[in-house]
């Protein structure tokens, strides 16, 4: 649990989770939402799977992520999002590199 | 050792809780031995029949629908999750029996725990699978869909579960027992009904629209 509230905690996961509410999206869709680095991108989508808030299909290049939250995890992003609730220790980032880049 | 694996070993263990009740029943109620050895003996041959289906199938079902399990670990740790709740559901109206028969507690005590904490520890588990639902309906993503209506159908489903194991725990601690066990059926049935009815009326195609 501890590690769906380290990734619930940062708005750019929350903005993901937000966006993928709309329905899957590829890593390359995602990362043009963002102004951070590609590599940065990577380490936000790993933290949100370790957390296993998405789902990660892989095509040929082509990383392609859905939401997968329980009904607890999809109230705490509504209850963070409302009040824009932040945890001071940071979440050490994972390892960059997953993220391929699509053709 | 993986969290997987103390699930899976806990589990184990607690199946061995109503063995070891049943057993010590034989002894103390030799009359109901039948009884006892049906409660001591179903849980393990369960146990056993959905280990061999998950692994000679492998898939499972939702809402009526044929959905592959992505990851036989998530299989794993749902069949523990439910075997923890079912030695518990088994375990605790042997243990009041036998501390019935024991002298411990009052038989009217004992015919209370033995319904409603019953009932109430299988109210739990509804609310606990109904939260986790969404995350087991997520394969569903990959059919023909409006994506945004099925998540919205994953969450339902999964919110339907958790208020019918709620109104279910919270109708066998306040209701008297004759009016819990009608009302209580039909609010489970009910919870159990809704999120397949729901799901089929989508998979018709009967609500939302196709995205591709």
């Amino acid at each position: 649990m501890n590690k769906v509230f380290k990734a619930l905690s940062d708005p750019t996961r929350r903005r993901v989770l937000q966006l993928l509410r709309q329905g899957p999206m590829t890593a390359g869709e995602l990362a043009e939402e963002f102004a951070v680095a590609k590599s940065t991108m990577s380490a936000h989508f790993a933290a949100l799977r370790e957390a296993d808030l998405i789902d990660a299909r892989k095509a040929g290049a082509t990383i392609t992520y859905r939401l997968k939250m329980s009904v607890l995890e999809d109230a705490l992003l509504g209850f963070t999002q409302a009040f824009g609730l932040e945890f001071k220790d940071s979440m050490p980032e994972p390892p960059v590199g997953d993220l391929q880049e699509e053709t | 050792m993986t969290p997987t694996r103390t699930l899976s070993r806990f589990a184990l263990a607690m199946m061995a809780l109503p063995v070891v009740l049943g057993a010590l029943l034989c002894f103390v109620r030799p009359a109901a031995a039948w009884l006892w050895i049906f409660a001591m003996l179903i849980l393990p041959a369960s146990w056993l029949g959905i280990r061999e289906a998950v692994k000679a199938v492998g898939k499972t079902t939702a809402g009526g629908m044929m959905i592959p399990v992505e990851d036989p670990v998530d299989a794993r740790k749902a069949i523990s999750f439910a075997m923890v709740f079912a030695s518990l559901v088994i375990a605790i109206p042997l243990a009041a029996r036998l501390a019935d028969a024991l002298g411990l507690i009052d038989p009217s005590l004992a015919d209370a725990i033995a319904t409603r904490w019953t009932n109430v520890v299988a109210g739990g588990y509804f609310v606990l699978r109904g939260n986790r639902l969404p995350k087991i309906l997520t394969p569903l993503s990959d059919l023909r869909c409006a994506p945004a209506t099925m998540l919205t159908l994953q969450r339902g489903a999964g919110w339907i579960f958790i208020l019918a194991g709620l109104a279910y725990a919270v109708l066998w601690l306040a209701l008297p027992v004759r009016l819990a066990e009608p009302i209580g059926a039909a609010v489970i049935v009910a919870g159990i009904l809704a999120p397949s009815a729901l799901l089929r009326a989508y998979a018709k195609g009967r609500l939302g629209k196709p995205s591709h």
